[in-house]
């Protein structure tokens, strides 16, 4: 943990412990040094704690992978979205992109993040583009790194606000950022401050959304047109892996990683 | 010893610190939450209350952490003072009242016992956003935040006269993080506006937005200048509210045609504020409409009385709502005694005169007499006639009657005060019947054409002063040197 990391109260308590010390043993230096170490001693477990999340850049050697293909029982078919807004710039209706699933099954769009990775290699400078395009978000589903940037655009000629928002259950979230892109080729740039996963809507025209998956590792997939996705140089250890899908719901899967190794991950869908 | 002591206080400040932060807030700051905020906020900050069935917008959820009245920027915590600001000054047009009653030291415990119900939110640095020295408004500024109105398509949302009107109707499908509709704020309406309607206020919303909200964060695509020249422009769109008892209504020859007329607009006016009607079941402790603006003139036969009011969305019954409507009440015979009817649809012994305006049928007024609101029978006949007209947000609706009265009529005399009450319901939100806003009872009165002797009189006494004045004078001075 490097000081800069370090909350203001960490620092006000250590003030305050410097001072009493300070009145106390005035002139008596060897104590001073004593009790130093010890209020250091006292301190270092609350720091650790109170930093439990924080992600620790190391450099990763001889890691392994996780890699494999995300499938559904059978065909879904996609809903059609209805509009009825601004129809000459959005059309009269457009496909969901919800269930955008190959001939052999394999479903694209599924975000697949390892969960709760305490160190592993730097986080990429990848910034994480969402543009409005004729009233849809592209891209519909992605993978965003705390530390890095949303960069939100307006392709359209109307009016779009792209709102971000941690889901809490049913209709309900926590917004994030809520931003206003009156114009066409408006960009605005903001930092990926808050992990999870989001909802990306337009308040606008109801029917637009998308997903934002904002990572605090590197360790973060979205899955191709073949359902397929891998995710590289993990150090070795068992993790928790968390396959989700906006359609098909949630499942959460221990991997275990070993040095120079791809570990299979695949996982079928059913939808309910 | 000393070592002793300074090691014990070393171990204590670890724990003390650390676990106020995971534990539930300021125990200070709980006491009085669980005392006088917890009834509407709920114990656990989560709004489960007595009251969240009874108040619109329903009382704050802090658990969601989404936190509408921020001074910083989107997607960052509000500041303490944002928090204390809401709790000294309360919000306007809500159920959270301004609280004086604690001491600065009370309200800093409160909001730090909020903030523990939302640590993901209040673990981000809460920075206030620049608000700089406003320019000052003029015409051409006003002119410009009009433009940027339209082009920062502020209009699609809040209609052409600021009114909440917006005509792209999206507000049909407006959400709040908390899963409840919403509406866009009316302009015109200055103390409705929750995050206050001062200049720097409007300026503040536009910029930052209102979280959890679908007003949206201006800052980064509207240059400063622009956006304090929308502010000027929004705070031109406030009506000044003329709060008062009694109208002046004013002779004329002949009445304005239509109740969109622009004639109107130069005869005096009164503001009645009104609210819920929360005597009789079924009770209206959500109502909407929190203003009509009311005008009066009258000829040597007629009397016309002019309401308006806002209404983000018109609605005349036909998709299954009650329609929009408006009533106008009066004493049945004339008021001569002190005290005056109930004021809520009479009594058996003092019975009111109604007349109502309906959106669904536009040109007709339905009249009836009330003795109480369980016993109301509709008039057979009456004089009373309407017309109305919904501009841009604007309900404007024309009473009007022959100044002689029938039986059962309300009692038209120049030059007395004449009492009227006003109920209006908006069917978007279920109101008809019993269940609209309500105001107390006002007067209107029609004002006697000032007679010639007022003109003819005063002049020609005052010559005679002038005269008598001047003849004492020369005397005075005559006898003085006699």
């Amino acid at each position: 943990m490097a000081i800069w990391e370090l909350r203001w109260f960490d620092f006000q308590a250590a003030t305050v412990y410097v001072k009493y010390i300070k009145v106390l043993l005035k002139e008596e230096t060897v104590k001073k040094v004593f009790l130093g170490a010890l209020v250091i001693m006292l301190l270092l477990p609350a720091m650790v704690f109170a930093e439990v999340k924080a992600y620790e850049v190391v450099d990763v050697k001889d890691g392994g992978s996780i890699k494999g293909k995300i499938k559904s029982s059978g065909p879904v078919k996609d809903p059609v979205l209805e509009i009825k807004k601004d129809e000459n710039v959005c059309g009269k209706s457009a496909p969901a992109n919800m269930y955008i699933i190959s001939g052999a099954n394999e479903v694209k769009n599924v975000i697949v993040a390892v969960e709760d990775v305490a160190k592993g290699k730097a986080i990429p400078k990848t910034d994480t583009v969402i543009d409005n395009q004729k009233c849809e978000f592209v891209p519909i589903v992605a993978v965003a790194y705390v530390g890095d940037k949303y960069i939100i655009k307006n392709s359209d000629p109307i009016f779009h606000n792209t709102s971000l928002g941690i889901l809490l259950g049913e209709g309900k979230k926590r917004t994030v950022y809520n931003l206003a892109l009156p114009n066409k080729d408006q960009v605005i740039e903001k930092p990926v401050k808050v992990a999870g996963l989001q909802i990306v809507q337009c308040d606008a025209h109801a029917w637009m959304r998308a997903f934002v998956y904002a990572s605090k590792s590197p360790y973060a997939a979205v899955t191709n047109d073949k359902g397929d996705f891998e995710i590289k140089d993990l150090l070795p250890g068992k993790y928790k892996v968390k396959i989700w899908h906006e359609g098909f719901g949630e499942t959460i899967k221990d991997v275990e990683v070993k040095a120079g190794q791809a570990t299979a991950l695949d996982h079928t869908f059913t939808k309910k | 010893m000393r070592i002793l002591i300074a090691v014990l206080l070393a171990m204590c400040f670890p724990v003390l610190g650390y676990g106020a932060e995971n534990a539930a807030g300021n125990p200070e700051g709980k006491k009085i939450y669980d005392g006088w905020c917890a009834q509407c906020h709920g114990y656990k900050g989560d709004a489960d209350s007595f009251t969240k069935d009874v108040s619109l917008p329903k009382p704050r959820d802090f658990t969601f952490g989404s936190f509408k009245f921020r001074s910083t920027p989107s997607g960052d915590p509000p500041t303490s003072e944002d928090l204390t600001k809401v709790i000294r000054n309360g919000n306007p047009g809500t159920s959270m009242p301004p609280w004086s009653r604690f001491s600065d030291a009370e309200v800093k415990a409160i909001v730090e016992h909020v903030k523990s119900f939302a640590p993901d939110t209040f673990a981000m640095e809460a920075k206030p956003i620049k608000i700089g020295t406003p320019p000052k408004a003029s015409k051409e500024l006003i002119e410009k935040g009009k433009a940027e109105f339209k082009a920062a398509k502020c209009v699609d949302c809040h209609g052409n006269a600021g009114r909440g009107n917006g005509e792209k109707g999206w507000q049909d499908d407006f959400k709040t993080d908390w899963g409840y509709g919403i509406a866009p704020a009316d302009y015109t309406h200055g103390w409705e506006l929750r995050n206050g309607s001062s200049l720097e206020d409007i300026y503040r919303t536009i910029s930052v937005g209102l979280s959890g909200t679908p007003m949206t964060s201006y800052m980064d695509s509207l240059s400063d200048d622009k956006r304090w020249a929308l502010a000027h422009f929004i705070k031109s769109l406030q009506l000044t509210r003329q709060l008062g008892l009694a109208l002046k209504v004013k002779k004329t020859d002949n009445l304005p045609s239509k109740p969109n007329d622009p004639a109107w607009e130069k005869v005096d006016y009164m503001d009645l504020p009104i609210g819920g009607q929360l005597m009789f079941d079924t009770r209206d402790f959500t109502p909407v409409i929190t203003n009509v603006r009311v005008r009066g003139l009258y000829t040597t036969k007629e009397l016309a009385i002019l309401l308006q009011w806002t209404d983000k969305k018109p609605n005349d019954g036909s998709d299954g709502k009650p329609t929009d409507s408006i009533r106008i009440q009066f004493p049945v015979k004339k008021h001569e005694a002190t005290e005056l009817p109930y004021f809520f649809m009479g009594t058996n012994k003092a019975p009111v005169n109604l007349w109502q305006w309906k959106a669904s049928d536009m040109d007709k007024v339905f009249a009836s007499v009330a003795k109480g609101h369980e016993n109301v029978e509709p008039m057979e006949k009456s004089d009373a006639t309407a017309m109305a007209s919904y501009d841009d947000g604007l309900y404007s609706v024309v009473f009007k009657k022959e100044l002689k009265s029938a039986k059962d009529d309300p009692v038209f005399e120049i030059g007395k005060f004449i009492p009227f009450s006003i109920t209006a319901y908006d069917g978007r939100n279920g109101e008809e019947n019993i269940r609209g806003a309500i105001s107390a009872w006002y007067y209107l009165m029609m004002e006697p054409p000032t007679p010639l002797k007022v003109y003819v009189f005063p002049p020609v006494i005052s010559l005679g002063v002038l005269i008598v004045g001047i003849g004492l004078h020369k005397k005075l001075r005559k006898n003085k040197r006699g």
